[in-house]
């Protein structure tokens, strides 16, 4: 159960300050490079390998699963999504991080 | 290092240097796009693996990823050491017909690693680490192509002799990035069935696969001509007039294939077998070798073989 909690609340924290990172692109607030070091700082890696088992084998973290596979693609191609699709690109992955931290609240 | 690993990594630097220099006099996204490709972190994870070949159908259904598990397969079968990329993330069958159900890849580093199955064939899929599976992926645009190219990236295959890649269906993003970023992708091998609409969709992708420049290795006909009896490996034949039973027909896609000007590969006639083995976990091939079937996979896997041989660049083994 604590594990749980604490896996939650590391989910939710890295989906919040993900989202927030993001955000400064569509308001223009913040360069691609800025919010990329942002994205970087999040340690989604040691997560995932940490809780790797838990997180591949059982449904009730697809929502965990998915906001750090999320971040941590985000970490290997923000740039290059962005040269390539644009800011509007950007918006998919907003939606997805809020909808899946929504779920996880509301567990 | 390998001397002809640092002759290669001089040559592409010496690439990439041209090639800024041109962008320095007035650059192209085309040779951006060029460099960006031989940086890439994909690039160093496919330096071992001699031979990449993607299986693609213009359309679902057609039986692509049943084909492409059974040409794995068959490559095992002659000996070489094997893997197979399972990029459909939408309907991700590989692992199951594989015999991988309930066992759980690695990632450490940010690196995957593959299973491998009791025959020695490497796999990788979503669905080794995607929540069971009746859990939908529901990755959009931007995040389903991140997933992909990080597949490319990220999965650690080790040296193998034959990387097979079962594209997503169609002829849209997803199986366009993957044959863009595959270093020195072999060729494209297209399954079809033997209708004239499936015969459509092979040309849709035979063009497609032109167009991008990557060879097209052949086309294979898929469910063709007649049906096997599952009990006695027979040719089915109605039981009132004792004529042959055809599902689909024959030769359509022997057709298409003249009209792209690419090989005919072979076809797969229907055996329920392959249904079954498929949903068993072992490929056909290895279950029934002596059936018609297994023998035309083997038949077309030395078909794939002189294809490659004839697509080989002349500056290789020099």
């Amino acid at each position: 159960m604590g594990d749980d909690v604490s896996l939650n609340e590391a989910a939710l924290e890295v989906a919040e300050k993900a989202s927030r990172a993001l955000e400064k692109l569509i308001f223009s607030t913040g360069t691609p490079e800025e919010v990329l070091e942002e994205l970087m700082k999040l340690n989604v890696t040691t997560l995932l390998e940490e809780n790797w088992k838990k997180l591949t084998s059982d449904p009730k973290y697809y929502y965990h699963l998915d906001i750090l596979q999320t971040v941590m693609t985000l970490q290997d191609e923000l740039l290059n999504q962005l040269g390539e699709m644009g800011v509007d690109s950007i918006k998919a992955d907003l939606e997805n991080l809020d909808f899946s931290r929504e779920k996880i609240a509301n567990k | 290092m390998s001397s002809e690993k640092k002759v290669k990594e001089k040559k592409a630097e010496e690439v990439i240097q041209k090639i800024l220099d041109l962008r320095d006099k007035g650059e192209t996204r085309e040779e951006l796009k060029y460099v960006s490709k031989l940086r890439s972190p994909i690039v160093s994870r496919f330096e071992k693996i001699k031979h990449k070949i993607a299986v693609m159908s213009g359309k679902g259904g057609v039986g692509k990823s049943t084909v492409a598990t059974n040409l794995v397969a068959a490559f095992k079968a002659e000996g070489y050491n094997c893997g197979i990329l399972d990029a459909d993330v939408h309907g991700p069958n590989v692992p199951k017909m594989m015999g991988l159900h309930e066992k759980y890849p690695d990632f450490k580093g940010r690196t995957f690693y593959p299973l491998e199955t009791e025959e020695g064939i490497k796999v990788w899929s979503v669905a080794l680490y995607w929540p069971s599976d009746s859990t939908p992926v529901m990755w959009r645009g931007p995040y389903k192509t991140r997933v992909i190219k990080q597949f490319l990236a990220a999965v650690d295959w080790g040296e193998l002799d034959y990387l097979i890649i079962d594209l997503p269906p169609g002829t849209g993003d997803e199986p366009q990035t993957i044959i863009e970023k595959i270093p020195e992708l072999d060729g494209v091998v297209i399954v079809a069935t033997p209708q004239e609409v499936a015969l459509l969709d092979v040309r849709k992708s035979g063009e497609m696969v032109k167009e991008m420049s990557v060879p097209v290795l052949g086309v294979i006909e898929n469910m063709s001509a007649h049906a096997i009896c599952p009990n006695c490996g027979e040719i089915l034949k109605c039981a009132n007039c004792g004529n042959q039973v055809e599902f689909f027909g024959e030769g359509g896609a022997e057709l298409a294939s003249e009209e792209l000007e690419v090989p005919f590969l072979g076809s797969i006639p229907v055996d329920p077998r392959i249904r079954t083995s498929g949903d068993e976990g072992t490929p056909f091939v290895l279950k029934y070798p002596d059936s018609e079937a297994a023998k035309n996979f083997r038949e077309i896997v030395r078909k794939i073989e002189k294809e490659l041989e004839k697509h080989k660049p002349s500056s290789e083994g020099e």
